[in-house]
């Protein structure tokens, strides 16, 4: 399997506080990885981080080669937290948002061709919005606005998607099928996941790998070792460790 | 129509429709980024700067317009780093613009009349070069919105997903202040320092409320712009009114108009 993210003790302190202490570990290819922990765990400050957009020690490598010499951040999309509730009043229509995702491939001027807004249906088809293309985000449900913004992240075709928090504004159901969108594209695709929730149940029957961080890396591993490791009931209480691992006959 | 056989009314339409169209353009990509004020804090500042110009008889919007572009890099540089956020640091260079033009307005006494035409503008009273240098500046700066569109409309719509896109947003946050500093010294000539940030403000949002999409928006905005201007021009010759006001007044109209429409 393929290494695309590798972190090597990275530690993030702001304002002499410290968020992230001395975490490594690696991604590969085709993850698709749940990450967890309490509020205040440092689950975001690792995204962003990643993203090349918090200031760290350590070292950080993306598809091997060091962060600060990485260029290829059309291969990462990135859907954060506060996107929904941070747009939706904008004036665009769909299709204008999700050309948007394409900036990171157009070179100066960056005027989209035919094949750019090829690739905008074609995203939006893949998630089945393409109805929807000439409404503007107000006039959609919060379902559709995160596929919206899914196809936005999907359109450059990424290698990686990185998803904060995207399902904990909607309804159970359309977050089930949310995730099931994800888990197709995981598979087939191949398209490595890294999804951040502080719910562990709404994924844990979609993720590979498990991340659970507290400050510190508290566990990083499959849903197997997940429920062998004792250490992980401080963090949750036994019925609630073993109703995640009963799912999963583990 | 024979209002249009005057030189100074076809200058004053000519010069307000792309003035007009830079800041209605501008307008919406500021209100959205919520600096809508940038405008009322920089023609503050204009105000400082111009009456330095009197003061040592240099052009004033020569001294203006560096003095505006530094002040708007300035703002964007203390938003960035988050030393102060939008609103405070918008009010802290406008209330020093205030205050330079207050002490050189009261040392220089002999320019209050010019200051008065800078305070509250004069569209009817354009002269060619300024016509020749704002169509000049105007094409410029509409050439570079362009070039830069979707770099400009992603860091509107979300400046972190911009930067993790490769976005360079240094570079266009500095382009979008530049633009905007540029605009507001050019504007105003036209309707004053007084006003020049509700030609900023009231057509964005006027468009923002019938428009469906943000190039819509745009073009709707240059529209209602434009369509002000000349209306506010026209108004103003009619019935002896200052043209600045007038304009602003249509705009207001417009913009109670487009409400009321929304609101059904």
């Amino acid at each position: 399997m393929k290494n695309i993210i590798k972190i090597k003790n990275i530690s993030v302190s702001i304002q002499n506080s410290i968020i992230l202490n001395d975490i490594s570990l690696t991604i590969q290819k085709g993850d698709f990885v749940g990450i967890f922990g309490p509020n205040g765990a440092g689950k975001t400050t690792l995204i962003r981080t990643l993203l090349g957009l918090q200031n760290f020690s350590g070292e950080i490598n993306l598809f091997n080669k060091s962060i600060d010499k990485f260029e290829g951040w059309s291969k990462i999309g990135y859907l954060s937290q506060k996107q929904a509730t941070r747009s939706i009043n904008f004036p665009s229509t769909v299709f204008e948002i999700v050309m948007l995702g394409r900036i990171s491939l157009l070179k100066f001027p960056k005027i989209p061709s035919h094949q750019d807004k090829l690739a905008v249906i074609q995203a939006l088809e893949k998630l089945k919005i393409a109805d929807i293309k000439n409404l503007s985000l107000k006039e959609l449900s919060g379902g559709q606005q995160q596929r919206v913004f899914l196809a936005k992240t999907l359109v450059a075709n990424p290698e990686i998607l990185i998803l904060d928090e995207p399902t904990n504004a909607l309804d159970p159901e359309i977050r089930k099928e949310f995730l099931e969108i994800l888990q197709s594209l995981n598979k087939n695709y191949n398209i490595t996941i890294l999804f951040i929730t502080h719910d562990i149940h709404s994924l844990n029957e979609f993720a590979n790998k498990i991340l659970f961080l507290n400050k510190k890396l508290v566990f990083w591993g499959n849903l197997l070792d997940f429920c062998k490791d004792d250490s992980l009931s401080f963090y949750f209480n036994e019925s609630e460790h073993h109703s995640i691992c009963k799912q999963h006959n583990i | 129509m024979e209002i249009f056989e005057y030189t100074f009314i076809q200058n004053a339409i000519i010069s307000g429709i792309f003035i007009g169209l830079l800041t209605s353009i501008l307008g919406v990509f500021l209100v959205l980024k919520k600096l809508s004020l940038i405008g009322d804090g920089l023609s503050h500042l204009s105000f400082g700067a111009i009456t330095i110009g009197l003061f040592f008889g240099i052009y004033p919007l020569w001294v203006a317009i560096p003095i505006v572009i530094l002040a708007s890099l300035l703002i964007q540089f203390l938003i960035q780093k988050s030393f102060l956020d939008g609103d405070s640091s918008i009010g802290i260079i406008s209330a020093f613009g205030i205050s330079v033009g207050v002490i050189f307005s009261s040392i220089g006494k002999g320019f209050n009349i010019d200051l008065f035409s800078y305070l509250f503008g004069n569209i009817l009273t354009v002269t060619k070069s300024e016509l020749t240098f704002s169509i000049i500046l105007a094409i410029i700066i509409m050439i570079v919105i362009y070039l830069y569109y979707y770099d400009l409309l992603y860091i509107t719509f979300d400046i972190e997903q911009a930067k993790v896109s490769g976005v360079k947003i240094n570079f266009i946050q500095s382009l979008l202040s530049i633009l905007t500093a540029l605009t507001i010294v050019l504007a105003i000539r036209m309707v004053g320092i007084m006003l020049v940030s509700a030609l900023i403000i009231i057509p964005a949002n006027t468009a923002l409320q019938i428009s469906n999409g943000f190039r819509q928006t745009l073009i709707n905005s240059g529209i209602i712009s434009v369509f002000s201007i000349f209306l506010g021009i026209l108004l103003s010759f009619k019935f002896n009114l200052p043209s600045g006001a007038t304009i602003i007044l249509v705009n207001l109209f417009l913009f109670f108009f487009s409400t009321i429409i929304n609101r059904k």
